[in-house]
């Protein structure tokens, strides 16, 4: 069954992204599917992207081994907060700026090449990072149960993913997602719910008496509560300006999708990530001592559930693996073409160029990707240890700052970024060779955020903006989200009309939303908690 | 009650509630007074048009 799903679901991602592609015609089809995304392809994107390997293999092997709330109850609560101001704070700014991708704010407000090309080096560096080790991990995962070998596992994913990255762009990465998101809610909505049931609440709870600590944010094995605090701001850093859940906004037809997209996208993340952990907890009752844990949700799809919801199970961890790469990989591309080559590039490239240049970009990345992938050299693991914390320290404080500050200025913007990766480097590595201990608190990535900021207040107090920074940052303060589907919307006919239905609809939405999240939450806490 | 169980159901709908609640204050910071503006004005016909 495993290789049936394996080619059946990598064939019918193709398929769609290549038709996809079909309706890429210019270069804001291909960048930000030309603003033109409905709610539901917002929601989709933004939920596949996030429900990455991660949650289906690495946590649902730690909510195996030592309890589910050990990081579902900290680091996801971070992230779930960090994805909430990523679309709302975030992401609706630089899309009411007009944004194509991040990098496009670098570039407009600190008018200088020097940071806009140390801030797209940090995002590509950052992307490939995170997505080539979940490649990997997931590659090693499908080459046991699928019996298929690793490197024809990796260039397999890499070609499916060409498809809709090279041809489609963003147009075919969104579509994609969003087709992936209903196999992984199967899992979160049908499936974990049936592995719950099978296990019984009753008897997952008695698991706190024959291991003690298990229902406990300390978990099982007892983690201190400095790794419970610096998971949660490690997820919060992280997720507020990742570009993988940011640039999710960009597509957006206008500013009420983006709000009805950050409500239902916010209750999903904790939707669907909750019954996952609680399911691979329940795993625990069912086939207690599994040693290589991480492959926890696995064995339940082969060995514990009918065998269709089982086929379904093992299309979305290939979903989850997918959708991540695909995002990050596509805005690798896109850093490449759009951010480095067009912003280094003298003359500007014509329409036709410009997609060219960018499925280019596509294939260098994926090419790349699966060199890195097949060889996996020792420097990817150590890359993939910054990945994940590598925006925090070096784009957070500038991004804020360039938002908020009228002093920000490139001085300041580069200092910040240089001092934060390097303090962050640095300290991991000093820690990591045992040269010194930290005090519990006192994390290399809070060590290094706090230097970035006090670097970046530092120098934008000694140093003074240029007036085209000035002036990009009164169009910030003047730049609305909202003003921009306000005028688009009252220049039809009928306008005002259109208007009112949109804000109703918002209003409903948000109330059906926090209804199903009192319902959901509320019953597993009594059914857990009590 | 287990408290720490609870922490985490409660940290989930927090955060949607917080969400809900920001979308809310945009919608009546941002939209609200247009639409009464627009409303006061005369009809939307007119500003269609």
């Amino acid at each position: 069954m495993a290789i049936t799903v394996f080619i059946v679901a990598l064939t019918v991602y193709a398929i769609v992204g290549a038709f996809v592609a079909r309706r890429v015609r210019s270069s804001a089809d291909f960048f930000v599917m030309d603003e033109r995304a409905p709610t539901i392809l917002i929601v989709g994107t933004l939920a596949a992207t996030y429900l990455s390997a991660v949650t289906l293999l690495g946590i649902a092997g730690i909510s195996y081994t030592e309890g589910p709330l050990v990081i579902a109850a900290t680091g996801s609560f971070g992230s779930w907060i960090g994805i909430m101001l990523a679309v709302l704070y975030v992401g609706r700014k630089l899309k009411g700026l007009g944004c194509r991708t991040m990098p496009d704010f670098f570039r407009n407000r600190f008018q200088s090449k020097a940071v806009t090309t140390l801030a797209t080096l940090i995002m590509i560096i950052g992307l490939l990072g995170y997505g080539v080790i979940q490649l990997i991990g997931a590659g090693l995962v499908l080459e046991e149960i699928t019996g298929i070998s690793f490197p024809i596992i990796i260039v397999a994913f890499v070609i499916a993913l060409m498809v809709f990255s090279a041809l489609g762009g963003m147009y075919g990465v969104v579509v994609t997602d969003t087709l992936m998101f209903f196999t992984m809610l199967a899992v979160a909505a049908v499936i974990a719910p049936f592995i719950i049931s099978k296990a019984g609440f009753a008897d997952m709870k008695a698991l706190g008496d024959s291991m003690p600590g298990y229902w406990s944010l300390a978990g099982a094995q007892g983690r201190a509560m400095s790794f419970t605090v610096s998971q949660f701001l490690v997820w919060v850093i992280f997720m507020t300006c990742s570009p993988a859940m940011v640039s999710r906004v960009f597509p957006a037809k206008n500013d009420f999708v983006i709000l009805k997209a950050a409500g239902i996208g916010v209750f999903l993340a904790a939707a669907m990530q909750i019954p996952i952990f609680l399911a691979a907890s329940a795993m625990q009752v069912i086939e207690p001592g599994i040693e290589q844990a991480d492959r926890v949700m696995l064995i339940a799809f082969i060995e514990h559930v009918p065998g269709v919801m089982g086929g379904i199970g093992l299309a979305a961890l290939m979903a989850a693996i997918m959708s991540t790469a695909s995002t990050l990989f596509v805005l690798a591309g896109f850093g490449l073409s759009h951010d480095l080559y067009e912003n280094l590039k003298k003359d500007s490239l014509s329409e036709r160029d410009k997609m060219r240049v960018s499925r280019i970009a596509q294939i260098v990345i994926g090419v790349v990707v699966a060199i890195i992938a097949i060889a996996q050299p020792a420097g990817i693991y150590w890359i993939s240890i910054y990945a994940a914390a590598i925006f925090g320290v070096g784009w957070l404080p500038t991004v804020v700052a360039g938002l908020e500050w009228r002093r920000m200025n490139h001085k300041a913007a580069l200092a910040s970024m240089i001092v934060g990766v390097s303090v962050f480097v640095l300290f991991t590595e000093l820690t990591r060779l045992s040269y010194i201990t930290l005090p519990a608190y006192a994390t290399p990535l809070i060590i290094a955020f706090s230097s970035a900021i006090v670097a970046l207040i530092v120098v934008a107090l000694v140093t003074t903006p240029l007036a085209a920074e000035a002036e990009y940052f009164e169009k910030i303060r003047n730049a609305s989200s909202s003003a921009k589907t306000i005028s688009g919307i009252l220049i039809k006919a009928n306008g005002l009309q259109e208007l009112k239905r949109q804000y109703r609809q918002v209003q409903w939405i948000m109330g059906v939303v926090v209804v199903l999240a009192l319902s959901v939450f509320g019953l597993l806490a009594v059914k857990l908690a009590f | 009650m287990n408290f720490d169980v609870f922490f985490l159901f409660l940290n989930a709908t927090i955060t949607v509630l917080v969400a809900v609640g920001i979308v809310l204050r945009i919608l009546r910071k941002e939209y609200l007074p247009v639409i009464k503006k627009h409303e006061q004005d005369g009809s939307d016909v007119v500003d269609g048009q």
